[in-house]
């Protein structure tokens, strides 16, 4: 899932593999620093792969494939993956209901499904395109309230209808 | 209770969007705020079930191996300074194996926490689901006592004032029986105390009338023969004045034919002039005439009381007259007649 992620994220397989290695080496590292008062090991463990693929993106701008308003609605659509590098694996999907369940990961889709659009574009461009505020302001085009309005609304709305299952 | 701005940077802190210089003063926000904390993990969890809906991509399988020689390499870099180690050589074969191990055994130690983490939360989120039932089943069941205790009160209530009506009714129906009662018994007391006084009066009158009457019996009793045939001639009579006699006049007289003689007694004539004056006259029905009794001397108050004697013997005179005659009397009677008896 990490792996996915970061693929996610940065579009280039090597690119997702080093990070992921990196990710270990720090997690390798920086054990003692995990606090379980902020989340769970896979949360904090999915938090170091996403600031080290936003950190990536940053050195090389020109690779980010999610900055761009129209490439944000596929992201969650396991049928419509526009790059053959991100096609779903059935194997790697079984992973994931081994972690969540396969009854959960189904609420999480409906959940996100459910969602705005413009809401859920601004948080599948934070979540997996690493971008911040203000990049996220830039690429679709909207003031920054506009932006924070929509992810404050989307992730309080997602968190409340999971909050059953998490 | 959390404000809207810090609901955003929390929602894009746990996205990872917020930016730096605003990270370090939510961070330090964070470290003060229980509430806050508690919405950060959260929203961190969201975050994370979010990889759920990713489309998934196995890694290479070369990859493990990679990140299993970096961790070795990693490792060995932390215990390189400031001496670096031996290298290692057949007696320290198995150091070589160390890092291997202690990776094998965080690999297997995430697995297990992640897996106890899922039953955890699956049981969390059925005792949740339990705890939620019996709590609305409590609150259902409060609920109903609630209704039920409104109703019983409200019933209560209603008998309370019912009863309390008919309380006040019946009191004031005794009130008015006793008032009722009190009117009868003061009426029957005075009914009967009327009456003892008319039985008192009745009976005294009999007593009276007992008394006269043994009085007389007794008085008959004492009466000789010649006294009872001397009663016997004896007449009373009253004299009424006639329609054109004075109103206010009136007389009586006894007469007793045994003694030829009588007593008349006359009052509230009114005073003659001076050449008339009264006359008795005695009358029997088997004289052709009334025979005189005499002229009567009136006083100035219009009374008198005279004994009369007639002129001839009356054996049968049964009524008796008064006129108005010339002064000095007349033989016989004038139509002038002012008292007469019957």
């Amino acid at each position: 899932m990490l792996y996915s992620t970061l693929l996610l994220a940065l579009n280039n397989r090597e690119e997702a593999a080093g990070a992921l290695q990196e990710v270990f080496i720090q997690i390798w590292d920086q054990a003692g620093a995990y606090d379980p008062a902020m989340g769970k090991p896979f949360t904090w463990a999915l938090t170091l792969a996403r600031r080290r693929a936003s950190d990536r993106l940053r050195r090389h701008p020109q690779r980010s494939h999610l900055g761009s308003a129209s490439t944000s609605t596929w992201i969650w659509s396991d049928q419509s993956s526009p790059s053959p590098s991100l096609s779903p694996n059935p194997s790697a999907s079984s992973d994931v209901t081994k972690v969540f369940g396969h009854e959960q990961v189904t609420l999480i889709r409906i959940a996100l499904e459910e969602l705005p659009a413009e809401q859920r574009q601004a948080i599948e461009m934070a979540f997996a395109g690493g971008l911040g505020q203000n990049e996220l302001a830039d690429a679709l085009g909207q003031p920054v309230s506009i932006i924070k309005a929509r992810i404050r609304r989307g992730m309080l709305t997602l968190r409340e209808r999971l909050k059953r299952i998490l | 209770m959390i404000d809207e701005r810090r609901e955003a940077q929390a929602s894009l802190y746990a996205l990872g969007a917020l930016p730096p210089e605003e990270t370090l003063e939510f961070e330090t926000a964070l470290r003060s705020d229980l509430q806050l904390q508690l919405l950060v993990k959260e929203l961190r969890g969201t975050a994370s079930a979010l990889v759920a809906a990713l489309p998934q991509v196995a890694p290479p399988a070369s990859l493990k191996q990679r990140i299993l020689q970096a961790l070795d390499g990693s490792e060995q870099r932390s215990e390189s300074s400031p001496v670096a180690p031996p290298a290692p050589g057949p007696e320290n074969a198995w150091m070589f194996w160390v890092p291997w191990a202690l990776a094998a055994c965080f690999a297997f130690l995430c697995v297990l926490l992640i897996s106890l983490g899922h039953s955890l939360r699956q049981q969390a989120v059925q005792l949740q689901q339990d705890l939620n039932e019996r709590t609305q089943q409590a609150l259902q069941l409060q609920e109903q006592v609630n209704q039920l205790e409104n109703t019983a009160g409200q019933a209560a209530t209603n008998y309370q004032v019912r009863i309390s009506e008919i309380q006040r009714q019946v009191l004031q129906r005794v009130e008015e029986i006793n008032r009722q009662t009190a009117a009868l018994t003061n009426q029957l007391q005075q009914q009967n105390a009327e009456a003892r006084r008319q039985l008192g009066l009745v009976q005294t009158a009999a007593d009276n009338l007992k008394r006269e009457k043994r009085m007389l019996e007794e008085a008959l009793a004492g009466v000789s023969n010649g006294d009872k045939d001397r009663i016997n001639s004896v007449r009373l009579a009253v004299l009424r004045p006639t329609a054109t006699g004075p109103a206010g006049a009136i007389g009586a007289s006894v007469w007793s034919s045994q003694d030829q003689r009588g007593q008349l007694v006359i009052e509230n004539l009114p005073p003659l002039g001076p050449n008339q004056a009264y006359q008795l006259w005695l009358i029997d029905p088997k004289l052709a005439i009334p025979v005189s009794g005499g002229v009567l001397p009136a006083d100035n108050a219009g009374g008198l009381r005279v004994q009369f004697t007639p002129e001839i013997r009356m054996d049968g005179a049964e009524r008796f007259a008064v006129s108005i005659e010339p002064r000095g009397g007349s033989r016989t009677p004038s139509p002038r007649i002012v008292l007469t008896s019957q």
